[in-house]
């Protein structure tokens, strides 16, 4: 089983944009785990300062996988997530 | 086959930009206003119910161009303004902070989701106090949409006034309170010691035309966020047109009491965002000095929502701090605006 770990980054409360990202991502991963790739999905704060250590500063909504950062600032359809996480779960063989 | 569909979509969304942005030159051309024209006086003799109805269609008669180009560039510029320049670049150095908090990041932060979290982003990785609070400070009084709504609803001049004032203010703000003793406290606590985390960026680029449309969707969630308020104003706009006489609009927002006055009723009422633009156009209709709106405009840095959102961030001294520089500025332009220009 392959492990990918998805955060979505955005402010709290959420906004509207981030709260869709999550949703698509969330989607995304049910859909993947039919086929034997486990997506973990997070949520952080954008604000903590945990989060600004790890990643620098960054536009919400931000997502990272597999703690790098893949897209920011912008609201990705379903397609999109799946390349990303495809390709990411994809490096582990 | 893929190639040829994507070809297309990215054909017809240019073409469809390229429409939008020839219509609003041909309105130029001819000379045709896409703010709202009527005047106080129209309103005589309509009942209650049928000043906003009667407004409002008026407006959109020939605002919606307006509008439509505002949250198309708005997406546009959002989407294509290369975001790696601000997160690798804010915190390289102070004078740069200051320049890219005051120059940029205005187009980075059309939405307010997008704004306080930046600050804090800024702020956390040890850019200072002084260049986050310039970008704070900035971003709500001349961002893109801001600006063009200022430019086409008020006045080209009272736009252009309007930035460089905003610029001068932030950068002043910026500059005072990081040498204030809260302002330096704030400072220390927030020095980032960290290796540079970019490394950890590798943004994904889609195509084109999904760029483009993803830009025109972030101009849907704006006009989404931002119209109701935006027409809940033109119904008060059109009973404040209607009702209110010119004789009171004279006596208390003209002249330097007119700048004191504008400038404090204006930051509460920027909750709403746009809002205040449209309900300037209504006053400067019935007699308010350019002036007094300058100082009007320019009080949006210290509205409620934003110090509160802020406050969580950096102590409350500092908040009232450029609270109190905002409005010290927003008189201070408003008067010196006036004067030049003759328009207390």
């Amino acid at each position: 089983m392959k492990k990918v770990i998805a955060e979505v980054i955005g402010p709290n409360a959420p906004c509207h944009r981030c709260i869709t990202v999550k949703e698509t991502v969330q989607a995304v991963a049910q859909k993947l785990e039919a086929e034997g790739i486990k997506v973990e999905v997070k949520r952080l704060d954008i604000m903590s300062r945990e989060v600004i250590r790890k990643y620098g500063l960054l536009l919400s909504p931000a997502l990272a996988v597999n703690g790098v950062v893949k897209m920011m600032g912008w609201v990705p359809d379903k397609e999109e997530v799946e390349a990303i996480l495809r390709d990411e779960a994809g490096k582990q063989q | 086959m893929n190639q040829i569909a994507h070809l297309t979509r990215t054909i017809l969304l240019l073409a469809f930009v390229i429409a939008v942005i020839g219509g609003v030159v041909y309105t130029r051309i001819a000379a045709y206003s896409l703010a709202p024209t009527m005047k106080p006086a129209h309103f005589q003799g309509l009942s209650l119910l049928q000043i906003p109805v009667v407004y409002i269609i008026d407006y959109l008669s020939h605002g919606w161009l307006c509008l439509l180009f505002a949250f198309v560039a708005a997406g546009l510029v959002y989407e294509f303004m290369p975001k790696e320049v601000i997160t690798r670049y804010m915190s390289s150095n102070k004078a740069m902070g200051y320049a890219l908090g005051a120059g940029i990041a205005p187009f980075f932060t059309v939405c307010s989701c997008t704004m306080v979290p930046l600050f804090a982003g800024i702020l956390y990785t040890g850019a200072g106090i002084g260049p986050s609070l310039t970008f704070l400070l900035m971003a709500p009084s001349a961002n893109i949409l801001t600006i063009l709504l200022t430019g086409e609803i008020l006045s080209w001049e009272l736009a252009g006034v309007r930035i460089v004032a905003s610029i001068i203010a932030a950068v002043i703000a910026g500059l005072v309170i990081s040498r204030t003793p809260w302002g330096k406290s704030v400072e220390k606590e927030n020095q980032s010691s960290s290796p540079n985390p970019q490394a950890a960026i590798r943004t994904v680029k889609p195509p084109l035309d999904d760029r483009i449309w993803g830009a025109f969707k972030f101009g849907g969630y704006l006009a989404k966020q931002i119209l109701p308020y935006f027409f809940l104003g033109l119904v008060a706009v059109s009973y404040v047109e209607a009702y209110l006489a010119e004789e009171i609009v004279a006596t208390y927002l003209t002249g330097i009491g007119g700048i004191l006055l504008a400038s404090v009723i204006g930051g509460p009422l920027y909750t709403p965002t746009l809002v205040e633009i449209v309900l300037g156009r209504g006053l400067m209709d019935l007699g308010m000095s350019k002036a007094a709106m300058l100082s009007w405009l320019m009080g949006q840095p210290y509205d409620i929502p934003n110090m509160v959102a802020t406050s969580r961030i950096v102590r409350w001294k500092v908040v009232l701090n450029y609270a109190l520089i905002a409005w010290v500025f927003s008189v201070a332009f408003g008067l010196t605006y006036g004067v030049l220009t003759a328009s207390l």
